[in-house]
């Protein structure tokens, strides 16, 4: 079964040490959720991934579908079925939504072959549709002077034109408002299936409602302190933080 | 200027060497070097009326006592021989090469670009396959139709003087620089055009077609008069490396715009990378007139260029779109030159400009409105993207309001693409190349649409090509 | 009339008197050395890069003399008629490069070890500190032979020294006073602010007469490691003076140098300004603000220079203009090769107020290193009729609506400073001034 798996990972940044041996498994068709406090190394556990130049690996493996992505370039990964949704994602001027998404596309085609425009638009258009996005917003900027919440919904389009293997999602409520929230949701939740893992990592419960996970990992000073079924996230909800701090270690 | 090779620059033909010769004999050589004798030898092939003789010999003087502008400007000015350049050439009829001899790497160049079979052989300077003339006959005749005229300078000068000779060496004179006293002494070929009254000319009229047996014209003279209420739009040059034999590419365009007139003068410059392009351009705007500057500027060792326009007449317009590209090895210094003269007047000026390897770019303004004129406005923008940490971009503009009946407005930025702009496109799945040019057509999106759409599509392919070396 | 005048008179451009006896040797080197620099430059010309668009005509030496000693007989009634702050940490006048009155400074400070002299006495008591910092600026914007003639004619200053991890609260102050025909005064200017201290100082250089005069002065600033400085220099010399002030700017690694400079006086100004940022971290600030009218002219030339990494520069310089002023800005961003990830800006705004009035704008950027975010912007306006009809409707009568946009205008300079008192003397000048503009 294909899978995406995190095994004793250690990476730092600036020489601090964040995270210090973190374990995770995600198998296909599975939702699985992160959740820890300020500090404990979420950001870190997406951008490492991801393979952001900032952060180095000290040591461990993560491995999509038995490959490793460490000794990947950033695109290579992305092409191999990565995909991050930004906590904040950034502005390119001058270069338009569509533009944007259909050179993504067209780079995962094997070379000579042309998106078909036509079809393209069209995807696009009811995908938008889906997430209440103004058809306007094809010619408009990637991102630029995008509010919090339509930054965030263009994440999920993007995820959506793009359907990857694995979608890390990284704080992607912050900053979000209940129907905004509702919405980015939906999306995501119509992109579950038995072909797609997601890595839900969030600071608070509330989305976990809307987008319920199979599991929920609680990571704390850079490991994988605690795992659980999706009432972990309401008892941590309760008991905060700090209840888990007595170095419990992992169960499965 | 040597080619770091590392950038893996995939414009692969030796852009500094021009290591390709072309066996062809000139039926007509003036001879190296600069005299009196070789502006006689050019008047005499071309059978020149006596004041057009007079003209030469005194904007030779002219040149001779100007100084080198190198106080301002780069000094690798100092490095051109005058001595050591031909100032005319020409096979008297259409040179013989053949598509056999153009090197491969220079084929595979046009093939990247896409530029369209008829182009290549002209680039390529073959005249065997391409049928210049009937091309440029099609396009005479069509426009004749209209009234328009539309020659070389020697024609213009000889067969419609009444129409020529009252601008010729107007807008530009001869002691403006001495570039353009040099282009007075020793000027041939270039486009002599005359819209008359109310005449819209639907297609824009283009250098290529204009080829005669003075290829390559080095010492160009242009001068285009669009009449009252009529329109024109003029390309020239083209987006695929231009193969030069020759060092010294200093041409002069005169335009002028009668009341309500329209001039649109786009040019594309891609020398390669041993030519001086010292350009001297300036637009005379009558009443309620337009002279718009659509400038890109991407080849040549060092170009120097600032499209101005004079704005003569109440109410008319000036504007200037440029974009440099300057690879290693490259400066581009380029800019404009407002001069309000007249009431509600207004100038715009664009111009971005990217420094990529040890490129440098260079942006020079003059803005000039005087006191006792109301209403006039000048808008100025000028941005530079850095692409590595040896490239080098400079903007020195100067700009003098006089009154306070104006208002000037100038900004300028430099930016480079960031790194999470970059991390962000690549986890999208795009290379680091492909996430650059992105980035890179995107800063210059907005002014690449301003050229016609044949352009811009090959405008935008070939700095994807430039990227592609020197990202790393 | 306050002062009385005493005989013996010498043209500036013979050679300068002999420096006092007691004056550290380094020193009168210096001097000599500086004269003959002097006679070896050539006078600024109008094709010069550095001085383009300047009407040196207005600028003549002849007949310019080394201000003559003046006795000063109501000094107190001298220092109460000049606005200046309400609190201060110590004061020095001159008249004509002399002190006059005893210099002060709070015990509380000179504790601690601050210094805060008369240049003729911290030469003598400090010769090694001060010859680490004299004149080590290059005067680079196009004024060496002016450097040169200050550095061979000074008489006096002053030397501010505050010591490692000192602070002081409230601001000294020296107060530059000139009288007499064609007199010309050299003042310097020499403030040290050492690891981790911070500081204020505020400058006034005023005439006392409506003579001819002349002011050659030069102002340098180093700010080590970490320290704090802000330095505000105001300016009202007779309409008849020229002034060509040379100021400079060092910031040592993560320091913050803030420099303020008001020009209201003289018939002809040459304001030179260059800020060094020479440590990681440090980030400067350069604020101006001129009210030029009738013929005035005033030439203002900036220099910011990256030289490491991580620092950060912003100018903001607002003109305006009355009558048949004129104002010339031109301005440098130089980043350096090694300078990754410098911030720099640049902002010159000027305010049209005549039909006559003349703005030159030269903004530049020279950019030779990574990740920088520089920008430069200049902008020449009449008042904004949409503000002004704005203000109308509100029903403020027309001159007063444009007062008050013109003050407005230039406070968000004077906004900049960050110290309320400052301001306070700052907005103050600005405020008699614009009264004595009225309603133009």
């Amino acid at each position: 079964m294909s899978s995406l798996e995190i095994k004793d990972l250690h990476a730092s940044v600036n020489g601090i040490d964040i995270l210090k041996g973190l374990t995770l498994s995600v198998p296909m068709g599975e939702v699985h959720a992160i959740m820890g406090p300020n500090g404990s190394g979420k950001s870190t556990l997406a951008k490492v991934m991801a393979g952001h130049q900032d952060y180095e690996v000290e040591s461990g493996e993560v491995l999509l579908d038995g490959e490793s992505l460490l000794g990947m370039e950033v695109d290579e990964r992305a092409r191999e079925g990565l995909f991050l949704a930004f906590q904040y994602p950034a502005e390119i001027p001058g270069v338009s939504n569509a533009n944007f998404l259909r050179a993504a596309r067209q780079a995962r085609l094997p070379d000579g072959e042309e998106i078909d425009a036509v079809a393209f638009y069209q995807e696009m258009y009811e995908k938008m549709a889906q997430l209440g996005i103004d058809k306007k917003f094809t010619g408009r900027a990637v991102n630029e002077g995008f509010s919090g919440g339509e930054k965030k919904r263009n994440e999920v389009l993007q995820m959506m034109m793009l359907e990857p293997k694995y979608a890390v999602l990284d704080e992607t409520d912050s900053g979000l408002d209940i129907d905004a929230l509702k919405i980015v949701a939906q999306g995501v939740n119509a992109m579950r299936s038995g072909d797609r893992g997601f890595l839900v990592i969030t600071h608070y419960q509330r989305l976990l409602e809307y987008i319920v996970p199979d599991h929920v990992h609680v990571l704390y000073e850079g490991r994988i302190i605690r795992s659980g079924p999706k009432e972990l996230a309401l008892e941590l909800e309760e008991k905060g933080y700090d209840w888990l701090k007595e170095g419990e270690l992992v169960k499965n | 200027m040597s080619k770091d090779s590392n950038s893996g620059n995939t414009i692969e033909i030796d852009r500094e060497e021009a290591n390709f010769h072309y066996d062809v004999n000139y039926k007509h050589d003036a001879g190296m070097g600069l005299s009196e004798d070789t502006l006689d030898y050019i008047s005499n092939v071309k059978g020149e009326d006596q004041w057009i003789a007079d003209f030469r010999k005194k904007a030779l003087s002219v040149f001779h006592k100007k100084k080198m502008p190198t106080h301002w400007a780069s000094e690798d000015l100092d490095s051109i021989n005058f001595d050591e350049i031909r100032y005319y050439l020409s096979a008297g009829e259409a040179p013989k090469r053949s598509w056999d001899d153009v090197p491969d790497e220079m084929k595979e160049t046009f093939e990247r670009l896409g530029i369209p079979e008829k182009e290549r052989s002209f680039l390529a300077g073959v005249e065997a396959q391409f049928d210049s003339e009937a091309a440029y006959s099609n396009v005479k005749d069509a426009v004749a139709e209209q009234g328009v005229i539309f020659v070389n300078s020697s024609e213009g000068l000889a067969e419609h003087a009444d129409i020529f000779r009252k601008w010729f060496g107007k807008v530009i004179p001869t002691g403006d620089n001495k570039f353009s006293a040099l282009n007075s002494a020793v000027f041939s070929g270039g486009s002599f055009i005359y819209v008359p009254p109310g005449v819209k000319v639907k297609h824009p009229l283009q250098a290529y077609f204009r080829i005669n047996a003075e290829q390559f014209g080095q010492f160009e003279r242009t001068l285009i008069i669009v009449d009252e209420g009529a329109e024109l739009t003029y390309m020239e040059g083209c987006t695929a490396p231009k193969f030069e034999t020759n060092t010294l590419h200093s041409a002069v365009v005169e335009l002028v715009a009668m009341k309500d007139a329209k001039i649109q003068y786009i040019t594309v410059q891609n020398w390669s990378a041993n030519v001086f392009n010292l350009v001297t351009k300036r637009g005379l705007a009558h009443e309620n007139a337009e002279v718009r500057w659509i400038d890109c500027n991407i080849g040549s060792r060092l170009t120097m260029k600032y499209p101005g326009v004079v704005m003569k007449g109440a109410g008319a317009r000036g504007e200037v779109i440029s974009i440099a590209l300057a690879n290693d090895g490259q400066h581009q210094d380029t800019g404009a030159k407002m001069i309000h003269a007249a009431d509600n007047t207004t100038s715009n000026v664009v111009s971005k400009s990217i420094s990529v390897g040890e490129g440098r770019s260079t942006y020079r303004g003059q803005v000039h409105i005087p006191k006792h004129l109301k209403g006039c406005k000048n808008n100025t923008e000028c941005d530079a993207l850095l692409i590595n940490s040896k490239s080098r971009t400079d903007t020195y503009p100067a700009i003098t309001v006089r009154g306070n009946k104006h208002s000037t407005q100038h900004e300028a930025s430099v930016s480079q693409v960031s790194e999470e702009q970059i991390f962000y496109m690549k986890q999208r799945g795009l290379s680091e190349a492909e996430a650059m040019s992105l980035s890179v057509n995107g800063f210059v999106n907005d002014l690449v649409r301003e050229f016609p759409m044949e352009y811009s599509v090959e405008l935008k392919r070939l700095i994807d090509l430039e990227m592609e070396g020197s990202v790393g | 009339m306050l002062l009385e005048e005493n005989p013996s008179v010498r043209s500036f451009l013979d050679s300068p008197e002999e420096a006092g006896e007691d004056l550290p040797d380094w020193y009168k080197n210096s001097r000599r050395d500086a004269w003959m620099t002097f006679q070896e430059i050539d006078w600024p010309k109008r094709s010069d890069e550095a001085w383009r668009f300047a009407n040196l005509k207005k600028l003549s030496h002849e007949n310019l003399y080394d201000a003559k000693e003046v006795e000063c007989k109501d000094i107190d009634r001298l220092v109460a008629s000049s606005l200046s702050l309400e609190e201060n940490a110590g004061q020095i006048f001159f008249v004509n490069d002399r002190v006059i009155k005893s210099p002060s400074l709070d015990e509380e400070f000179s504790k601690k070890g601050v210094i805060f002299k008369p240049l003729s006495q911290a030469l003598i008591e400090h010769s090694e500190l001060v010859q680490n910092y004299f004149m080590t600026q290059d005067p680079c914007l196009g004024s060496a032979k002016y450097a040169a003639l200050h550095r061979a004619r000074l008489r006096n200053g002053f030397f501010f020294y505050v010591p490692d991890g000192v602070s002081l609260t409230v601001p000294v102050e020296v107060f530059h006073w000139v009288s007499g025909n064609s007199a010309s005064i050299f003042p310097h200017s020499l403030i040290v602010a050492g690891s981790g201290s911070s500081a204020m100082v505020a400058e006034y250089v005023t005439s006392i007469d409506d003579e001819i005069s002349f002011c050659c002065g030069v102002s340098d600033i180093h700010g080590e490691e970490n320290s704090e400085l802000i330095y505000l220099r105001a300016q009202n010399l007779s309409e008849e003076a020229q002034s060509i002030h040379l100021l400079s700017t060092r910031a040592g690694l993560n320091s913050k140098l803030k420099t303020f400079n008001l020009d209201l006086g003289c018939e002809w100004v040459r304001n030179e300004s260059v800020s060094r940022l020479v440590g990681e971290g440090a980030s400067s600030e350069i604020l101006a603000v001129s009210v030029p009218e009738k013929s005035q002219e005033f030439d203002m030339r900036t220099l910011q220079l990256h030289e490491q990494p991580n620092t950060s520069s912003n100018l903001l310089y607002k003109n305006t203009l009355y009558d048949d002023s004129k104002t010339i800005f031109a301005g440098m961003i130089v980043v350096e090769d090694e300078a990754h990830h410098t911030d720099a800006y640049q902002t010159c705004r000027n305010l049209l107020m005549s039909d006559t009035c003349e703005a030159n704008s030269m903004p530049g950027l020279e950019i030779k290193a990574d990740q920088v975010k520089c920008s430069h912007g200049a902008t020449s306006n009449p008042v904004s009729e949409d503000e002004l009809f704005y203000l109308q409707t509100r029903g403020i009568k027309e001159p007063a609506a444009r007062q008050l946009l013109t003050f407005g205008f230039v406070k968000e300079a004077v906004d900049r400073i960050g110290n309320d008192s400052l301001e306070e003397v700052v907005l103050g000048k600005l405020g008699r001034r614009f009264n004595r503009i009225g309603t133009r």
